[in-house]
């Protein structure tokens, strides 16, 4: 049968599907932010009676309620665009978790029914403060929750798991499965992206914050928005700086668990590169300018009247940390990369004290920039994992055994040439304990080639060899291996 | 322009009606000032007349529909979301 498929015109379908999921990303990834922080700024008003931080918190709230319908009407875009121009992805990938996306419905449910009460009952339930607090606070737990969900099936799409995820795809798993949702990057993906919207979501609120202080307004209002930035700008500044550890946790994931993805983006290949330009690295220049510049304002901070300033000692303390941070990803990556990041926090620190001078004391410049700064990363954080991981259609052969009704088989097309799908695995057994450790601990620094070439018999003095290089093995999974690779069985 | 002269008392009163005015007002008020650059009298930004106070007041003034309404859906989302997590900690048991 010749595979025929709809052509998306001018963008093609993998561009019309790249636009419609960053601008998804653009409005949904500030959902968790904003929620959090108008829990924070009810919170803070309420204990202080300071009235600021309640009304910036209503407004945020607006926005959110706006964002939140048009971040669900892109994700629709989405959604159609892939249920027609990648038919047999999306119909497998529904198929496979189906009760995790009805729960992911449920949730979006709660959040757009929570949301609306928390907005327009705001004024009802001035005797009642706590219980609306308390309403509000609950979009953040229910955000995190519908996240975790939609992180499976992010996750899943970027480690698959080694044998287990894999096997378990071609058993024709209807509607849940529990290695494919709790694959390898899940917890990774999870934390980075939740410390990532909320980043992302306080910085955008500081960069309004700043935005509104151009305005001509009078003393009082321009306090309330000082106090609006300084509050957000500080939740996203501890939030930012949780990311790049958990970052190179994710990387140590993705090392073992999807080498493709690592290799494209530690070493910039595949799509990674687009227009000769490689974004991973723009990337990261984003989060060293953002790290310098923020590092420097909290030093400059004038602590006098701020809750949210930092003392001196914590800012070198983290400065120094990440000096060190950077020179490892200088050892894994280039020293260029360490030196390149180096100059744009100092690049940043600088013009961030300019900023902060040339508005005589007012941040407001400061704000705006790295608000904008923060979306660019974000963006760019969404492409570039998307970008580097392995195509599906290049795993096509070990989805087509998922269940689809006969009915609808001939309607599951992808674009791709039937003649070069390899042919799928014959009913895949799980294999037995010893080939699954030497598949899954022999192949964290060279492939398995390199075991199978070798010729001698000494394999206990191999296997200690690799301990010694760093290989972690409990000494019964060694003897297991040992023996395995001695009596020669294959793996 | 609608009355900017809202005492204080009129902000914080449990009608639905007066709080949806309320709202109104913040978003018109705004356009209002970017086309022509209202003084910089205290009038000028919605949000003057409402910054001194912080208007709590006695739990029994609010309206008591929307206190139902508002707890019923509490417990509702909060008994959900322990359902979601009980179904998510099963799955990670059962296939
Ligand atoms: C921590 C990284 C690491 C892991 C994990 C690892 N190896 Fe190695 N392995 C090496 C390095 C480095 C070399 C190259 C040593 C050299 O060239 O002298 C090597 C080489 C070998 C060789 C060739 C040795 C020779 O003398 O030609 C064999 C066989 C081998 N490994 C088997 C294994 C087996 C079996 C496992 C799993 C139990 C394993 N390796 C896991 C790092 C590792």
């Amino acid at each position: 049968m010749n595979p025929k498929h709809i052509e998306f015109p001018v963008l093609g379908a993998k561009w019309f599907i790249g636009f419609t999921a960053l601008s998804h990303t653009a409005v949904a990834s500030l959902a968790i932010g904003f929620a959090f922080i108008v829990t924070i700024a009810q919170i803070i008003g309420y204990l202080d009676k300071d009235r600021s931080y309640d009304l910036l918190a209503k407004r945020i709230q607006l926005f959110h309620v706006c964002i939140y319908n048009i971040g669900t009407i892109v994700a629709i875009g989405l959604v159609f665009g892939l249920s027609g121009l990648y038919p047999q992805f999306w119909s497998q990938l529904f198929v496979h978790q189906f009760w995790t996306l009805i729960l992911e419905e449920f949730l979006f449910f709660l959040l757009a029914t929570t949301l609306t009460f928390h907005y327009f009952f705001w004024d009802h339930l001035w005797g009642h403060k706590k219980l609306h607090i308390f309403l509000g606070a609950l979009l953040t737990p229910l955000f995190l929750l519908q996240f975790y969900l939609i992180n499976g099936i992010g996750g899943f799409m970027l480690t698959p798991g080694f044998q287990e995820g894999q096997a378990s795809l071609s058993q024709g798993i209807l509607g849940w499965d529990k290695q494919a949702f709790y694959n390898p990057s899940f917890l990774m993906l999870t934390l980075h992206r939740t410390f990532a919207n909320i980043s992302y979501g306080g910085f955008v609120v500081a960069g309004l914050c700043g935005a509104m202080l151009f305005r001509p307004n009078s003393g009082a209002i321009k306090a309330c928005y000082e106090k609006g930035g300084h509050l957000s700008f500080a939740v996203a500044f501890i939030a930012l700086l949780s990311l790049p550890i958990v970052g190179y946790f994710y990387s140590y994931v993705l090392k073992y668990e999807a080498n493709e993805a690592f290799v494209n983006l530690m070493w910039g290949k595949g799509d990674v590169i687009a227009g000769g330009i490689d974004w991973w690295w723009i990337k990261h220049l984003c989060v060293a300018g953002m790290l310098g510049m923020t590092l420097t304002y909290f030093w400059h901070e004038d602590t006098a009247d701020s809750r949210f300033s930092m003392p001196l000692v914590m800012i070198v303390t983290i400065g120094l940390f990440y000096l060190i941070f950077y020179m490892s990803m200088g050892m894994i990556m280039t020293w260029k990369f360490f030196w390149i990041m180096l100059a744009f926090a100092l690049i940043g620190g600088l013009l961030a004290r300019h900023l902060v001078s040339f508005h005589k004391g007012s941040p407001r410049a400061l704000y705006v920039l790295v608000g904008i700064i923060s979306f660019l990363t974000v963006m760019l954080g969404g492409y570039v994992r998307e970008a580097s991981r392995p195509r599906f259609v290049n795993r096509i052969a070990h989805y087509d055994k998922i269940y689809t009704p006969a009915e609808r088989a001939p309607y599951l097309m992808v674009d791709v040439d039937p003649r070069t799908i390899p042919p799928p695995p014959e009913a895949i057994e799980k294999p037995s304990l010893a080939v699954q450790l030497i598949r899954q601990k022999c192949i964290g620094c060279h492939t398995l080639e390199r075991v199978r070439n070798y010729r001698l018999d000494n394999w206990e003095l191999i296997v200690d060899q690799m301990r010694a290089y760093g290989l972690k093995l409990a000494t019964t999974e060694a003897e297991i291996i040992i023996t395995h690779l001695r009596e020669k069985q294959p793996y | 322009m609608k009355s900017n002269n809202n005492p204080e008392d009129e902000t914080i009163d449990s009608t639905g009606k007066q709080d949806m005015n309320a709202s109104t007002i913040l978003s018109e008020d705004e356009n209002n000032e970017s086309g022509k650059e209202v003084s910089q009298s205290k009038s000028s930004h919605p949000w003057e007349v409402e910054l001194g106070v912080y208007p709590l007041r006695p739990a029994a003034e609010d309206p008591k529909w929307a206190i139902r309404l508002v707890k019923s859906w509490a417990v509702i989302a909060v008994l959900s979301g322990i359902f979601v997590i009980a179904l998510l900690i099963l799955g990670f048991f059962f296939d």
